[in-house]
């Protein structure tokens, strides 16, 4: 009898933990869909390495419950038999406490990375928590709540040109859990060279510097002694930026700039990085793209 | 009860030696030791050891037999066009048999197996004080990061430090054949590693001055001690005459060039914080050992650690921790004297303590150790080592079989995983890049650059002179994150304004 007790009780315990775990569960994972997720490509298809412009709208169910600001946008770049090529998962820039009735719209750069793949990709988005994962419901036909909101094709490469890092450039980085992600560090000062693709071109750009330490930095880029382009870096904010470039002096003419970072740093210096890197940094580039307009 | 319990610590202990390495150990052809190691077991198994190479012989450009000796290898003092290899033939010549047995994955797994047999050696040395203190050497040996750091990669300390460790133990034994045993181990040990020489005649003297011995018998001792290290020596010179031209000479080039006093100091002071660091302060017990221990044991285990401090004091001043690799021999010793000092001391206490301070200070060892090894990376040297074999993976697939590759990095791994031929470029004269890939197509190879992004600075700026040093057009294969394959002429397609695809390997 005791031990039919004993059962009894351990029974009441666990599926009273169960009881409390669902209780704590987010307002997020509630079974109706908070909103709607749309995402519009620029392009109906690019290049490996070449940029493409991305609108998302996102709009709220009148009487939804507020959204966590802990919330991402996750972006899974899937080809048509379903496997991940890549990932653009981001923080949405306005705070998902804020978004009202109105709709959420922003717009943002990707860069389809430098992959062997050509042929069609499918755009699968949806809002997750990245501390534990959980994805938030939304309206429309869902796996996983993962909802396919565009598609466009990844091209040949034919109208890229090739960028050198040449001096002043650190090797190229990637972090394990993103292969797909490569960046280099620059010193302070670093070249960068290329074959001008001919008329109105122009180059894009994507950098970070994320240690906040550093405070505010200034990036000049020079074609000798002619200025192209000033950016302001603030830590820890992602910069994609297009630099028109000077017209070509003559076909297939090679192009250098000049890339100034002030302040550098040494991360060994940096107490709050305990880190043992000597190599003095600029800014960390992820992507650099030519193209004739 | 007690006693299967200590051998089951023992066992697993083992098993997790041989398990670890296959799941995270680094067992390529990778650096300049790793590549000298395998390259040269697979030159003693074939049984060709000096094969020159005709591109050496007519390359035109100075030092040119230079630039054909990869990783690991300079040119033959005695055989034009020819290499041989910088490291010592010991480890080589444990894995050749290996290799012909089970072929290269057979041979990596000497590695391992070395490292069983220095945990198992460590027990039979410890057990010269108590079976506990056997048990727990072998532990906190297995846990040291020293030891499980080389462990994970192709390199010779885990074999010469096992079979230094077995010469200790077969020299401390009471057993008629212990000298014997120990001097063929001080041989081999001696063959894997010649310049640790000095560590076999401190064994020696050990057994010429052992108490409880007659004259006669230590004389003996002595003899057959001197007999067994000698087969090993004798050897060592005949490699190093055959290789190098002269019994004293070694691939790491002239004594001047690497010892030197004022290499003492620096020396010192980063061994000795970089082994407190390693095994914890704890391990300066061992001094105290004289005091507790049998008086001879402790002396010859002090003079063995001194003796190995001693050897790379005035040897270049490293400055990464990895070096501290050096000391490896002398740490089942160190550690041994250490836990049993600790027992020794417990024992004055009360002999029921002694299985209580044991376990403390073991696990005083262990803990920290397992910890380091983590922080130091030591169980992802795999996937930071990857790059070798999947770079030379890509070149024996996607190059053609008439591929010279120029590269200085990857000269190993490109020749063990593609069988191509290689060419240094941080070898090459600074003036003779563009006519260095004219010669070798003349000569009937299609030349490609292999570098990886943190080699194109140096390489655009050795050969300044040269337009291919801009590497400005699109390489020919993309290999992630880092290694880029480029093909020469395709600059001048590129130039023209075709854009030669690029291959990317993720």
């Amino acid at each position: 009898m005791r031990v039919v007790s004993d059962r009894l009780t351990r029974v009441a315990a666990v599926l009273a933990c169960l009881a409390w775990l669902h209780g704590c569960a987010r307002p997020e994972e509630a079974q109706t869909p908070v909103g709607s997720i749309a995402v519009t490509p620029a392009a109906a298809g690019a290049e490996p390495g070449a940029p493409i412009d991305f609108t998302y709208r996102f709009t709220r169910v009148a009487g939804a419950p507020p959204l966590s600001d802990d919330l991402w946008v996750f972006v899974h770049l899937v080809d048509e038999a379903g496997m991940l090529l890549w990932t653009d998962d981001h923080r949405p820039p306005v705070p998902p406490s804020k978004w009202g009735a109105a709709p959420v719209t922003y717009r943002r750069t990707m860069f389809v990375p430098r992959v062997n793949y050509t042929g069609r990709v499918r755009v699968e988005a949806g809002l997750y928590a990245p501390d534990d994962g959980t994805r938030v419901r939304l309206t429309g036909e869902e796996a996983n709540r993962s909802y396919t909101v565009a598609s466009f094709d990844v091209l040949p490469a034919a109208t890229g040109v090739f960028v050198a890092f040449g001096d002043g450039w650190h090797g190229a980085e990637r972090a394990p859990q993103e292969p797909l992600r490569e960046w280099r560090w620059s010193s302070g000062a670093a070249r960068l060279s290329f074959r001008h693709p001919g008329g109105d071109a122009r180059l894009w750009i994507e950098l970070d510097q994320p240690v906040a330490a550093v405070g505010t930095q200034r990036l000049e880029l020079r074609e000798g002694p002619a200025l192209l382009a000033t950016l302001v870096i603030n830590p820890g904010t992602q910069y994609v930026s297009q630099v028109p470039l000077r017209t070509a002096p003559g076909p297939g003419s090679m192009v250098e700039l000049d890339v100034k970072v002030e302040p550098t740093f040494v991360p060994a210096t940096v107490p709050s990085l305990r880190s043992q890197d000597a190599r003095e940094l600029g800014v960390r580039v992820f992507n650099v793209y030519v193209a004739a307009k | 009860m007690r006693r299967l319990l200590l051998t089951l610590a023992l066992a697993g202990t083992c098993l997790a030696i041989l398990i670890v390495p296959a799941r995270y150990g680094s067992f390529v052809a990778g650096g300049s030791d790793s590549y000298c190691y395998v390259h040269q077991a697979e030159r003693w198994a074939s049984g060709r050891m000096l094969v020159p190479e005709p591109l050496a012989l007519a390359a035109p450009w100075p030092d040119a037999a230079l630039t054909f000796a990869p990783a690991g290898h300079r040119p033959s003092p005695t055989v034009p066009g020819a290499i041989v290899p910088i490291c010592p033939s010991g480890l080589s010549l444990v894995m050749a048999p290996f290799l012909l047995a089970g072929g290269r994955a057979a041979m990596f797994s000497v590695i391992p197996l070395c490292g069983v047999v220095l945990v198992l050696a460590t027990f039979v040395l410890g057990c010269r004080v108590s079976d506990g203190v056997g048990v727990a050497s072998a532990i906190a040996t297995a846990s040291s990061p020293i030891f499980l750091y080389q462990l994970m990669q192709p390199m010779s300390d885990v074999p010469a430090a096992a079979f230094w460790t077995l010469a200790l133990a077969a020299a401390t034994s009471s057993g008629p054949r212990g000298p014997l045993l120990a001097g063929i181990c001080a041989g081999v040990a001696i063959l894997i590693r010649p310049n640790l020489l000095p560590l076999g005649l401190v064994i020696g003297v050990y057994l010429l001055t052992r108490p409880q011995r007659t004259a006669g018998e230590r004389g003996r001792d002595g003899g057959v001690y001197a007999a067994g290290s000698a087969v090993g020596c004798i050897a060592v010179a005949a490699i190093q005459r055959y290789f190098y031209g002269s019994p004293f000479a070694s691939g790491y080039g002239e004594v001047g060039d690497i010892f030197a006093l004022t290499h003492v100091g620096p020396n010192a002071s980063r061994y000795l914080s970089w082994l407190a660091q390693a095994q914890t302060p704890m391990v300066a017990l061992a001094l105290a050992s004289p005091l507790v221990l049998s008086r001879a044991f402790a002396a010859l285990g002090l003079a063995f650690c001194a003796a190995t401090l001693g050897i790379y004091l005035p040897y270049l001043v490293f400055e990464d921790w990895s070096y501290v690799r050096f000391l490896l021999p002398a740490v089942p010793v160190l550690i041994v004297l250490t836990l049993g000092t600790v027992a020794g001391l417990a024992r004055r206490v009360g002999a029921r303590w002694v299985g209580t301070a044991l376990a403390v200070a073991a696990a005083l060892l262990i803990v920290p150790g397992l910890r380091t090894t983590v922080m130091k990376q030591a169980f992802q040297l795999e996937s930071l080592e990857a790059v070798f074999p999947r770079s030379g993976e890509v070149v024996a697939r996607r190059l053609p079989g008439n591929a010279l590759v120029m590269t200085s990095r990857y000269s190993g791994s490109v020749r063990y995983y593609a069988g191509r031929k290689t060419l240094v470029w941080d070898a090459l004269d600074r003036a003779w890049l563009d006519r260095a890939v004219a010669f070798v197509r003349e000569s009937g190879f299609e030349p490609y650059f292999l570098l990886d992004s943190g080699e194109e600075a140096a390489f655009r700026q050795r050969f300044s002179g040269s337009l291919l040093a801009r590497l400005d057009w699109p390489p020919a294969i993309e290999i992630a994150p880092q290694v880029r394959i480029y093909r020469p002429g395709d600059r001048e397609r590129y130039l023209r304004g075709e854009l030669p695809p690029t291959e990317y390997v993720r």
